[in-house]
């Protein structure tokens, strides 16, 4: 499910079915073009990467809207907030909390989450259309669904 | 009384100043509203689009998933939506092309996703099960058969358009 009227009327029917929920992260600089545009990519990236877990496991996984932060911020006050998001906000409904980010940077902090933290590999091609995108996607959802499954 | 009174003089200004001055402009307005309103509809109706999904040459007595894309217009908001299908030779050869579409919460099912059920789907989320045809498997949470595609062979590729719930056969 997601965060769009007709969903959340299906959630809260079923409010006790649906125990996951996955918190995209995404960050946005303008230093210079080069990064901008990767973090783009990457926003785009996890966009469909969650939209696909969601789409396969609607009944039961809760897809957040993506939440932005700023590149060059402070992590270790970034990873207050999202403790806070996740343990404060979404714990009382969930039980099983993941993090998913393309940005290697959190990786050294990883153990600070309270939240399941999952780094996945941003696909790097501009072109979302083509086979070896399509191709990535489904790889990677496989392999985060059964991780996430793994804790079912 | 003086109330209702009120309220229809106020509608009886509100026509004057539309059918008056705002007439005009507001036909120019509707106009393109109404197209908007009304496309969707008619899209709707005129109905499933059936989209190429796979060689028949391909299928087999196995089920197999396919994806495929389609552009999906809501209103004036245009977006690409994946479908997905499990299609099969049943015994008579015929294909039978199933939504993955688990009825319980809409989690996607998989054939032979659970390995002491070889020859059912299985939905991962809260363990539903449906046999080969799409009947759901009595005492999982589905209470319904998985929804069936309207399907049609067209130089032997397989178009699938829309999936329809199956009538309680
Ligand atoms: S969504 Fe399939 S069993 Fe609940």
């Amino acid at each position: 499910m997601q965060w769009h009227p007709d969903d959340l009327q299906g959630f809260f029917k079923a409010k006790e079915y649906i125990d996951t929920v996955i918190l995209p992260i995404t960050s946005i600089s303008f230093k210079n073009q080069a990064e901008a545009e990767k973090l783009a990519i990457q926003k785009k990236s996890i966009e469909i990467i969650t939209q696909e877990l969601e789409r396969n496991y609607a009944g039961r996984i809760f897809v957040c809207p993506i939440y932005i932060y700023q590149h060059a911020v402070d992590r270790e006050q970034e990873i207050a907030r999202l403790n806070s998001w996740t343990e404060e906000m979404l714990a009382e409904q969930f039980e099983h909390r993941f993090i998913i980010s393309h940005d290697i940077l959190w990786k050294k902090y990883e153990k600070q989450f309270d939240s399941h933290f999952i780094w996945t590999p941003s696909f790097s091609m501009s072109n979302f259309q083509s086979d070896d995108a399509r191709l990535f996607v489904k790889e990677q959802t496989n392999e985060l669904s059964e991780l996430i499954r793994s804790y079912w | 009384m003086s109330e209702k009174k009120n309220e229809v003089s106020r509608r009886q200004f509100l026509n004057y100043t539309l059918t008056g001055v705002g007439g005009f402009m507001a036909a120019g307005i509707l106009a393109p509203m109404v197209r908007f309103a009304i496309d969707p509809v008619l899209k709707a109706t005129s109905g499933s689009e059936m989209s190429p999904v796979v060689d028949v040459s391909e299928l087999s007595n196995e089920p197999q998933r396919f994806d495929w894309t389609i552009e999906q217009v809501d209103a004036w908001y245009t977006s690409d939506v994946t479908k997905s299908a499990w299609v099969y030779l049943d015994d008579n050869d015929e294909i039978v092309a199933l939504s993955p579409v688990c009825k319980h919460l809409g989690c996607a099912v998989n054939w032979a996703g659970n390995s002491d059920y070889p020859d059912q789907f299985f939905c991962p989320c809260h363990d539903g099960r449906y046999y080969k045809d799409g009947t759901n498997v009595p005492n999982t949470p589905p209470d319904a058969p998985l929804d069936e595609f309207e399907l049609e062979v067209k130089d032997g590729t397989l178009y699938l358009g829309n999936p329809k719930p199956r009538g309680e056969a």
